[in-house]
């Protein structure tokens, strides 16, 4: 029994002593000087270009596309010097001289046209490349000889889609190059032969951190210099800081089932239409800090979007009626904190005109399927019109066609397809862009979803630390070889 | 004898592989029980706003070498490959699973410590009056009721804010002492409540009395009593740390700390199912292993001294009243009726109009919290109630004991959180499923106990002599063993009323619980840390009431030395 005493005894305080020594090893140390930036999303595929991973390719200055969206949506030349259309089909860029990959390699057309085929054989393709066979040439040194196999009016802004950036050997040609990365943070290494000029900082630190509240706190706290996509309800606590803020093609829409249930009958659809008040919701939710969309599918603001009046193909509906008795159900996602606010404002507001209503909110990614199977009578959601290639009019085709892939509202209207197909084929940029705001009205004129904000993005950061940061509204560029 | 001990050991080994060869079947099956689209998560965790054409899906279907069905999925597993992250194919499953596995050892093992040190300091008083003899005051299991009802993610919350940004002491991002800290402090008391039952036994002891009578110096027998009492309780550190091991992933979320309850969680989320597998396994494992210490630690000691033995009267005084007044209070609210939503009343502080305040949309928190009380509290108390049932039924068989017993070890280790998101998967969300995630973890303690309490009636002499006099097993277990059982459990239970509270309020923090606009606590809470500066009223109103309900039941259970 004794023996058995000591053994405890040994074992006990080994064990005590194990858990105490690990106490004191445990210490948190502080940031050094260089510069750093907290990005709100963490690298999903080890920084490959066919993901969500291309995005942070361009915004930290690591890789560059042929071309880049300007803020009106229109292409202008990156990488590329000129883009020139050859015909319908065919587009021929040429490269900018004396441009160099990180790695010390020139960039050639030949190496370009391996980039894009990587792309275009990629698994899934980036979006913006679309669905059509292209074929890519190295006609010289510095010209690349894009043809498609059909008539492609937006073939030229198929190139600002972050994922066609021109790499090899896995590195880039922008100012920054990566020396480290995993899943928390990343060092970055000016790239000196830098074809815009020497960068201004010699390295810098990419932090990812996925939650909102997190990311300001380590503004606050000096962590970091500078933070993407700060939070509108925590704005007010950067009070003491710098914030520049874009409006972004990114909306926040109230999707109404026009399949099935309640919202299947175009009545009710105009009784909870009218019965929302965007602005006030918008006021509420984001604070002050989302632009009203006056009623447009698109950002009111932007040159093209000309549209207020519908084309008088869709007869609006007058709300004769009574709302229904039956429960509507309203599903949103937790990953963006305002739109649970969005859907409670939203179902007190049909609740006030004698609506019953559910809500249910999960994240998007037990959501969707749900959403897609068409369970909810409105879907709230958050969604950029100005993916891949930057065009609207794709947009309208996989959001609002009987066989678009993203109908989250599974509308089906042949007089809108028949616009929408027509608007494909358009290959005047303005006339396309134009012909989409068109159609947007004739969308809403049909109540089939409710535009409520229209969403920016806010990069705070504190003004000695960091200065000229690119503020994109699309969200690709952020540190430039200016940035410092 | 000697040919007992192998016997065990197979039968041991059995159970444990069994164990994992269930996970590993679950987990393999899991996204074909869900009915979920493998391709279309993988799209979404590698481009969240793509278009999900079905040619897209069709071409990740095939390019990525998903399985097609459980049956695939399970043969692949079993044939010893985990092979590669679904999402990230350019990482093995080892690979994604374990980045920043360290930081999460690192910080369960540091807030065991802490919590250890922490939990004797609070229970010093105690001590105390066991080394001086002298009566137990109520008082004394209060810090014990008041740390161990402080939810982790509100105490992370507040030590950001307070430590890292205010007072700029420690770093916001990564491992220091705040994340160390929101753990130890919940675990502290959890750990304090088993040190007091651990103090009222030993201060039984013979010698203490003998040391007492003689005049030793106090303070020599508060230290001998102290290190009698550490004993005792080390080897559960193992399991203690398992524990913390698997709760991590609400701190690592607000310390931004990429480690394995991170991963856990978003590979769950993902439906990575190779990843999910390695961390699933790793769990377990450290459960099992961390059992094993235990009993390798207690070998030859009477497990129940160590287990929660509350045999004595509880106290149940005006004092008692005093502490639920608080929620008596809400009774006000429940009658000025619901809170409704209001725009121009967005976070007013608490005022004569609005005696908590008002939340983000402008409802009253005071009305929330009253009709909120429903939810949280009728939910814990069913939550219990299920528990307790199902712990009664698991102990009083003999035969079946050390099978539940390991069961229960080994799914000790399993994260409550992981447990939740998969049950929202194939049930939804909604506050049943909350109870349902609580019940599947919260049984553990309940179980325990009660075979331990089982186990010591068989070993009385009035049991025996039952045996010997061949009553039916059925008899002896009515008559002796279940009354005994669902008195130790009831009480234990009791006093868990505000851990599964805190349990379905962290749990509807994560967006598992409760509906979205439902008043319930772990709502509030959820919704009130976007807002914990500027409105400190939404998180501290729930805290303080949560904190209520842990005295209660603390008091409830409380034991106390006969004299």
């Amino acid at each position: 029994m004794k023996k058995f005493t000591q053994i405890k005894k040994i074992c006990s305080l080994g064990l005590a002593a194990l858990f105490l020594s690990s106490a004191l090893s445990a210490c948190g140390n502080k940031n050094d000087d260089a510069v750093s930036i907290a990005f709100p999303f963490a690298p999903v595929a080890s920084l490959s270009p066919f993901s969500d991973d291309a995005n942070l390719l361009t915004r930290m200055g690591i890789a560059e596309t042929l071309m880049y969206l300007d803020t009106d949506g229109q292409p202008q030349p990156w990488l590329a010097e000129k883009a020139e259309v050859v015909d319908n089909r065919t587009v021929s860029f040429v490269l900018r001289e004396n441009v160099q990959f990180s790695d010390g390699e020139k960039l050639t057309a030949e190496r370009a046209v391996e980039s894009l085929r990587a792309a275009y054989d990629a698994s899934p393709r980036p979006s913006g490349l679309g669905k059509n066979d292209l074929t890519f040439e190295a006609a010289d040194e510095r010209t690349v000889i894009v043809r498609s196999a059909v008539e492609d009016p937006i073939l030229v802004a198929r190139f600002t889609d972050p994922g066609t950036v021109i790499m090899h050997n896995n590195t880039g040609t922008g100012p920054y190059s990566v020396e480290s990365v995993n899943t928390s943070t990343a060092s970055l290494q000016a790239h000196e032969a830098y074809w815009g000029g020497k960068p201004s900082m010699a390295s810098y630190t990419a932090e990812f951190i996925t939650d909102g509240g997190t990311r300001v706190n380590a503004l606050r706290s000096g962590d970091v210099d500078a933070v993407v996509a700060v939070p509108v309800s925590r704005i007010e606590q950067l009070s003491d800081f710098s914030i520049e803020s874009v409006d972004t093609p990114r909306m926040t829409y109230a999707y109404l089932n026009t399949a099935q249930g309640v919202f299947a009958d175009p009545v009710q659809r105009s009784l909870a239409f009218n019965a929302v008040d965007a602005d006030l919701i918008a006021q509420t939710a984001y604070e002050g800090h989302a632009a009203s969309t006056e009623g447009s599918l698109f950002n009111p603001h932007v040159s093209w979007n000309i549209a207020r009046l519908t084309s008088g193909a869709i007869t609006e509906v007058a709300p004769e009626g009574t709302p229904t008795s039956e429960t509507i159900t309203i599903g949103t996602i937790t990953d963006r904190a305002e739109l649970g606010e969005v859907a409670s404002l939203l179902a007190q507001q049909l609740r006030d005109v004698g609506f019953t209503v559910d809500i249910s909110v999960t994240d998007y990614k037990t959501q969707e399927q749900r959403f897609m199977g068409g369970d909810f009578d409105i879907v709230i959601l958050s969604r950029n019109y100005q993916l891949g290639a930057g065009d609207p009019v794709s947009y309208l085709s996989s959001d609002f066609t009987c066989s678009g892939g993203f109908n989250m509202s599974h509308y089906c209207n042949p007089i809108i397809d028949g616009y929408i197909s027509t608007a494909l084929e358009e290959i005047d940029s303005d006339t396309r862009y134009r012909s989409a705001s068109r159609i947007g009205a004739d969308i809403i004129a049909d109540h089939v979803l409710i535009p409520i904000a229209l969403n920016q993005t806010f990069i705070g950061y504190s003004s000695e630390g960091i200065d000229n940061l690119y503020v994109d509204p699309y969200e690709r560029r952020l540190v430039t070889q200016e940035t410092k | 004898m000697k040919n007992r001990i192998p016997a065990s050991i197979i039968s041991y080994i059995v159970t444990v592989l069994l164990i994992l060869l269930g996970t590993v079947v679950l987990i393999a099956s899991l996204p074909f029980i869900l009915g979920r689209d493998l391709a279309l998560l993988i799209l979404r965790s590698r481009e969240v706003e793509r278009v999900p054409d079905p040619e897209v899906l069709e071409q990740i279907r095939q390019d990525f070498d998903l399985p097609t069905s459980a049956g695939e999925s399970i043969i692949r597993i079993l044939s010893g490959n985990m092979g590669h992250s679904w999402v990230d194919p350019s990482q093995t499953a080892y690979a994604v699973a374990y980045e920043g596995f360290f930081n999460s050892i690192i910080l369960a093992f540091s807030a065991t410590a802490l919590a250890l040190v922490l939990a004797i300091i609070i229970v010093l008083p105690r001590i105390k009056v066991a080394a001086r003899g002298g009566s137990f005051k109520s008082w004394h299991i209060l810090p014990v009721a008041i740390l161990g009802s402080l939810p982790e993610f509100v105490l992370a919350a507040g030590i950001v804010i307070i430590f890292a940004v205010h007072l700029q002491w420690i770093a916001i991002k990564g491992l220091s002492i705040g994340p160390i800290l929101a753990l130890a402090i919940p675990a502290s008391g959890m750990l304090g409540r088993i040190i007091l039952i651990t103090i009222d036994e030993v201060s039984k002891e013979e010698w203490v009395m003998n040391w007492r009578l003689n005049h030793v110096d106090s303070k020599k027998v508060i230290r001998a009593v102290v290190m009698q009492v550490s004993y005792i309780v080390a080897p559960q550190l193992s399991i203690y740390f398992a524990g913390l091991l698997a709760s991590t992933a609400l701190v690592e979320t607000t310390f931004n700390i990429h480690g394995l309850g991170s991963n856990a969680v978003k590979a769950a989320l993902n439906q990575d199912i190779p990843v999910l597998q390695v961390i699933a396994l790793t769990v377990i494992t450290i459960g099992i292993i961390s059992a094993l210490i235990m009993h390798i630690c207690t070998r030859g000691r009477d497990t129940a001294a160590t287990g929660l033995r509350v045999m004595n009267k509880p106290y149940l005084r005006w004092g008692w009243l005093i502490v639920l007044s608080p929620l008596l209070f809400l009774a006000i609210g429940y009658y000025q009726g619901d809170a409704s939503i209001s725009a121009e009343d967005r976070l007013l502080a608490p005022s004569l109009e609005h005696w908590f305040g008002t939340d983000q949309l402008g409802r009253d928190l005071f009305q929330r919290m009253a009709h909120g009380t429903i939810y949280t509290i009728g939910g814990s108390l069913l939550a219990t109630s299920v528990c307790v049932l199902i712990a009664l039924l698991l102990s009083v068989s003999s035969t079946l004991a050390p099978f539940v017993r390991r069961i229960a070890e080994t799914f000790n280790a399993l994260p409550a959180v992981l447990i939740g998101l998969l049950l929202v998967g194939t049930l939804g969300g909604g506050t049943h499923v909350a109870i349902i995630a609580v019940c599947v973890v919260a049984w553990i303690p309940l179980v325990l106990h009660g075979i331990a309490v089982a186990d010591m009636i068989r070993a009385t002499q009035y049991y025996q002599w039952s045996v010997d006099h061949k009553e039916p097993v059925f008899m002896r277990t009515v008559h002796h063993i279940i009354p005994a059982v669902s008195v130790a459990v009831i009480r234990h239970g009791a006093s868990r009323i505000a851990h599964n509270a805190l349990a379905i309020a962290g749990l509807g923090f994560l967006g598992v619980g409760a509906s979205h606009d439902s008043p319930e606590w772990g709502v509030i809470l959820s919704e009130s840390i976007n807002y914990a500066e500027r409105a400190p009223w939404m998180i501290i109103v729930p805290t303080f009431y949560l904190i209520v309900i842990g005295i209660t039941s603390a008091f409830a259970a409380d034991t106390r030395l006969k004299n």
